[in-house]
């Protein structure tokens, strides 16, 4: 599904991450380890094409992230790749189902009101559709998150330490919920994380 | 979901700042718009008044009072000449055309003017209703006045001493109106037309009753005469020639209207500078907004990132919402700016043929637009530069502002 080669990352003179090889399947879900400071959130946001390696190759179902000019990057991204990041952040000034909408905007998607309504049903947030984020509990807005991430039925679904703060129940919860959208729309998973609550959710652990 | 709706939910979502901008914005738009509007009506009406008329001949005083007096009927005039001096004027083989024009006294403040039918010719009026006096003491009526008055052809009105309102009134010399004239959207519209005898005679009356007997063969007098030229090389000697060889004074409509244009240009141009100010803090006003909003949406902006919009969108969606209310500010600015002027227009009487123009669409409004909008979009660039050049790994890691 994607396969990274000799990737290094640079801030400075600092070396941020490095990454001889690392190969996914199609579907597979992974945990990506390392303390803090690691680099697991460069790794994430070059995997995003948010960020471009120093050096070596990130290949994503045949496609080479580093050849692809800005634009291209930005479009691919939006169309293939689902980002929660490491804060729950939704857009206040849109209601929620706007929020999910924006995602498919910004994808270059038709906007489907009715599938991201349906999607939210599937959630169990439904009723929150036309409230906005402020009024949202931490456990809504998570499901909303999770949901704008997934609308545009991503290849690659990328957590961000989505467990940090949270409880045993609420983060053994959120790994599922991811688990079972990633599944739902044939992604592959990678979460980064240091907790080592969820480890044992993973059968297939990267370390940094 | 469009650009356009991201950038009205951030300006919704912030309201005050949103409509003090907005308020501010069009404040300095409808000042410009109303002055714009004022400044071309007068430019445009003093224009029409003085069209038919090449030189106004009278006594010797304020070049600038002739004309104000003679032919845009706002002032008094510098005293009268004799009649004379019209015939003399007009054996003269420079001038095509001399019409004398008598005045004195008012009637609800619009000018009683003694003359000779050749002033219609002048102004392009035509009579609209009834028939042109023939006999003293008949009365032609502007379409203002008539409309203004109620009066109409068969009635009859007593002319008050005096060109403003509350003269003494001449009851024992009644004016009988014959005619009206059509609108003709000049200074005619807003006078009383008559014979050059029925001001005399009125004024004969008046001196009869204080016990002043007309001297029989006393030279009559007129107050000025209006003046066309028989050829336009007329204008290059002619003014000269009257004001050296006779006891009269020559004013050009054209030159003093240049003139009065020039005086009031100072005035329009410190409210101009006042407006432009109202409409640089607005622009400013935007600017520190948008800046701010820059500092509290990095992470909606990393986020949208993150969502697949290029650093062009991001950049696209300030520079829209700036755009957006710059051309709210600018439209609502010079719709404010027209509806100031009508209702100008109904409070003063006066000033009701210079708001005649307020539905009226300039072409220099639609650079009014232009230039608002371009100010809102310089500045946003700033933060939209900030916007485009958004470092997003490091905002994501960051977290919330």
């Amino acid at each position: 599904m994607f396969a990274l080669t000799g990737i290094e990352h640079h801030y400075g003179a600092l070396a941020a991450v490095r990454v001889p090889e690392w190969r996914v399947a199609r579907g597979e879900r992974w945990l990506l380890t390392g303390a803090s400071g690691s680099g697991k959130s460069t790794l994430l946001n070059i995997l995003a094409g948010l960020l471009r390696p120093s050096a070596g190759s990130v290949v994503v179902e045949g496609q080479d992230l580093t050849r692809l000019p800005d634009s291209a990057l930005d479009g691919w991204r939006g169309r293939k790749v689902g980002y929660v990041p490491q804060r729950l952040h939704l857009i206040a000034s849109l209601d929620v189902v706007d929020n999910l909408l924006l995602a498919q905007f910004f994808a270059g998607v038709a906007a489907d009101r009715p599938a991201a309504l349906a999607l939210l049903h599937s959630l169990g947030v439904s009723g929150v559709a036309s409230r906005t984020p402020d009024k949202l509990s931490q456990g809504q807005a998570q499901r909303v998150v999770v949901a704008r991430a997934v609308i545009n039925r991503p290849v690659l679904l990328l957590a961000d330490e989505p467990t940090a703060a949270l409880d045993d129940a609420s983060a053994n919860a959120t790994i599922a919920l991811l688990s079972d959208q990633a599944a739902a729309v044939g992604a592959t998973l990678v979460v980064a994380s240091h907790d080592g609550r969820i480890a044992s959710s993973f059968e297939r652990r990267f370390g940094l | 979901m469009n650009l356009a709706r991201i950038a009205y939910a951030y300006a919704r979502k912030s309201p005050l700042t949103t409509l003090l901008n907005l308020a501010l914005l069009m404040l300095g738009v409808a000042t410009v718009t109303l002055l714009l509007l004022l400044t071309t009506a007068l430019d445009e009406r003093l224009k029409r008044d003085a069209a038919g008329i090449d030189l106004v001949v009278g006594a010797k005083g304020s070049p600038l009072q002739l004309v104000l007096a003679g032919v845009f009927h706002v002032d008094v005039p510098p005293g009268n000449i004799p009649l004379a001096e019209i015939a003399k004027l007009r054996a003269n083989p420079l001038v095509r055309d001399v019409v004398p024009i008598a005045m004195g006294d008012s009637f609800r403040g619009y000018h009683i003017i003694g003359t000779e039918p050749k002033l219609l010719e002048l102004y392009g009026a035509r009579i609209a209703q009834g028939d042109l006096w023939t006999a003293p003491l008949q009365a032609v009526l502007g379409a203002e006045v008539a409309r203004r008055s109620g009066l109409a052809s068969g009635d009859s009105f007593a002319g008050s001493h005096g060109l403003a309102e509350g003269g003494g009134v001449h009851a024992d010399e009644p004016y009988r109106v014959v005619g009206v004239l059509a609108a003709s959207g000049n200074v005619v519209d807003r006078l009383v037309l008559t014979s050059v005898e029925s001001v005399w005679k009125v004024h004969e009356h008046e001196a009869e009753e204080q016990g002043k007997a007309p001297v029989d063969g006393a030279p009559r007098e007129v107050t000025m005469g209006l003046v066309r030229y028989a050829t336009p090389l007329a204008a290059a000697s002619l003014p000269r020639q009257i004001n050296a060889e006779t006891m009269l004074q020559s004013a050009s409509p054209a030159y003093e209207s240049a003139r009065l244009l020039t005086v009031f240009g100072v005035g329009t141009e410190v409210i101009r500078g006042f407006a432009a100010f109202l409409m640089i803090a607005a622009a400013m006003g935007m600017f520190i907004a948008l800046y701010q909003a820059m500092d509290q949406r990095q992470y909606d902006l990393a986020v949208m990132r993150t969502l697949g919009a290029s650093r062009g969108r991001v950049c696209g969606l300030l520079l829209l919402e700036s755009t957006i209310l710059a051309a709210i500010g600018a439209l609502f600015g010079i719709a404010l700016g027209h509806a100031l002027l009508a209702l100008i227009g109904a409070w003063l009487p006066t000033a009701a043929s210079l708001a005649s123009g307020a539905m009226r669409l300039l072409p220099s409004e639609f650079t009014i637009v232009v230039l608002v909008v371009a100010g809102g979009i310089l500045a946003a660039l700033l933060p939209a530069w900030r916007a485009y050049r958004l470092d997003v790994a490091a905002t994501l890691a960051k977290g919330y502002p």
